[in-house]
């Protein structure tokens, strides 16, 4: 596993100097998403927190990093921190009315979906941000704005941001805060039967998790050069942070990063042969498929699969 | 001497139903203490109000002279009271190991080992059992994880419900030796126990419960000696 992992890694620091664009386009998608739904596995997959308004904690690292640099002259090298240490305000806000008053499952969701649309209806409203217009980064190409002639800079920052968030929940899985994570997402009740103060350990796994989603915020701006509200804070993002780790296993290590190689190529390549022509939307009823398929043959997502299939074979004589 | 912990006028339900009401006891420090009854008596339910996972409608607890109602289950576990809840209430899908450092508090490693040491001494099968899943074990290893797992957090007060439920008489005899053990080194106990005998062998005291009051207290030969508690819980 870990000579795996290692090679994983070594192939993964060669690959630039043979993709072509377009395929480190998809890499650096890859490596993002990986790296928010990592982010996301630390509430939603360790502590089973379900937050479906994981879009907000990106928008608010990304305009503020971004309103930071443009208004303030402030590098989005600082810049994504405070967008970061914001993000995660806003996450124990969420947390701490969540949490105190205890929402559970389904109430919880909807706590999270209503504080990121609260935001973009906000954000879409107030000029300064650009409204509903948003903002533009005027491409200057230095690195110091955290901008790169070169794509293969924003390729390595992505992966490392993944490796980060990974190192992360790696580190939290092995110390005492993971299993309280995994008992409160097993039996709350019985958790705290135990002495372990959920409502403590819930609250520091969203601020964690929100933190980071909101460094991915600056990285997201300052890669695109463009940030709307309704694509920063819109359903549609919190939905495709949760997405990959649920395919790839929910509060594994692997899960996040696994979802994230199988659905982010789909998505980009469905939308290629199948989103131009007649066929208007016919990508997303593709993608919707797949969805299905792995909720009806992969509850627990990939990974756990895989791992079975592997043991087993090791197994075996 | 003054009491370790201190029940007054205790009333808890659920819903439209009240459980216990009335209740008011005392354990002294170093004590094993029984609470006998028949189902439905109100035992588990007092066992809950003390380590504040049901709020009190009435009454005032007090552990070693300080007020314990109104604080939440995490911050009594802090306070030294342990709860071994009944039918164990293990997690399944986790290790021995994790299952028992749930139970830990000490915030520095070193403390927690100490903790886990005495736990695996006082249960050498859950040496053993380390690093299996919880959910594989027998029923006599999960009582002893889950007693473990009280243990953990050093209580100076164990609460324990029904410990010996659905397990072979050996075990049982394992357990409660165990139990024993726990008490003569210093841990305060207090039991609810359907086996009264059992549980009786072992306590220097006991309160009967019926209908969610106390009507009889005693030592235990003055409850082994009463014609109530031999009709009805010792079957003689």
């Amino acid at each position: 596993m870990r000579w795996a992992a290692v090679a994983a890694l070594a192939v993964l620091l060669a690959l630039p100097a043979v993709l072509s664009s377009y395929a480190l386009t998809i890499f650096i998608l890859i490596f993002f998403y990986g790296f928010l739904g990592q982010a996301w596995n630390i509430v939603g997959g360790y502590a089973g927190q379900l937050s479906a308004g994981h879009a907000a904690f990106v928008g608010v690292g990304g305009y503020t990093a971004t309103m930071l640099a443009t208004a303030a002259g402030l590098t989005p090298w600082l810049g994504m921190f405070v967008g970061a240490a914001l993000a995660a305000l806003l996450g124990a806000i969420i947390g701490y009315l969540g949490f105190r008053f205890g929402l559970r499952g389904f109430y919880f969701v909807l706590l999270t979906v209503a504080f990121a649309e609260i935001c973009r209806v906000a954000v879409s409203n107030i000029d300064a941000l650009g409204g509903p217009l948003g903002l533009y980064i005027t491409f200057t190409g230095d690195p110091r704005q955290f901008q790169f002639q070169d794509a293969r800079a924003y390729y390595y920052i992505a992966l490392a941001l993944m490796l980060a968030a990974t190192a992360i929940a790696w580190a939290i899985g092995r110390r005492r805060f993971g299993v309280y994570l995994a008992a409160i997402r097993e039996d709350e009740t019985a958790a705290e039967a135990c002495g372990v103060n959920a409502f403590r350990y819930k609250l520091l796994a969203m601020v964690v998790s929100s933190f980071l989603t909101g460094l991915g915020g600056t990285f997201y701006a300052f890669y695109l050069f463009s940030l709307q509200p309704n694509s920063l804070f819109g359903i549609p993002l919190s939905v495709e942070i949760i997405l990959r780790p649920i395919v790839g296993g929910a509060g594994t290590l692997v899960g996040p990063i696994l979802g994230s190689f199988i659905l982010t190529p789909l998505a980009e390549l469905s939308r290629l042969y199948l989103g131009g022509g007649g066929l208007h939307g016919a990508h997303l009823i593709a993608y919707g498929v797949l969805l299905i398929g792995v909720v009806l043959f992969l509850p627990e997502g990939a990974y756990p699969r895989l791992r079975r299939l592997f043991e087993r074979r090791i197994s075996r004589p | 001497m003054s009491a370790l912990l201190r029940l007054d006028g205790l009333e808890a339900g659920y819903g439209d139903l009240t459980a216990i009401s009335g209740v008011s006891l005392e354990v002294r420090p170093g004590e094993a203490v029984t609470l006998i009854g028949s189902n439905g008596a109100g035992k588990t339910t007092t066992l809950r109000a003390i380590s504040g996972l049901l709020p009190l409608r009435a009454g005032r607890i007090e552990f070693e002279g300080a007020r314990l109602d109104g604080l939440g289950s995490s911050q009594i576990v802090a306070r030294g009271i342990a709860h071994v809840p009944e039918g164990r209430q293990l997690f399944p899908t986790m290790t021995v190991r994790d299952n028992l450092e749930l139970g830990g508090r000490a915030a520095d490693r070193r403390r927690r080992d100490e903790a886990l040491e005495t736990v695996f001494t006082l249960f050498p099968r859950l040496r053993e059992r380390e690093w299996q899943l919880a959910g594989t074990l027998s029923g006599g290893e999960q009582q002893m994880c889950a007693i473990g797992r009280g243990l953990m957090a050093r209580p100076r007060l164990l609460l324990l419900d029904e410990p010996s439920l659905g397990l072979a008489p050996l075990t049982v005899k394992l357990i409660f030796e165990t139990l024993e053990r726990i008490n003569r080194g210093g841990t305060t106990i207090v039991l609810v126990e359907q086996n009264v005998p059992r549980a009786l062998q072992l306590s220097h005291r006991g309160y009967v419960l019926e209908n969610g009051r106390i009507v009889l207290e005693g030592t235990r030969d003055s409850l082994l000696a009463s014609p109530h508690v031999k009709q009805a819980y010792l079957g003689r």
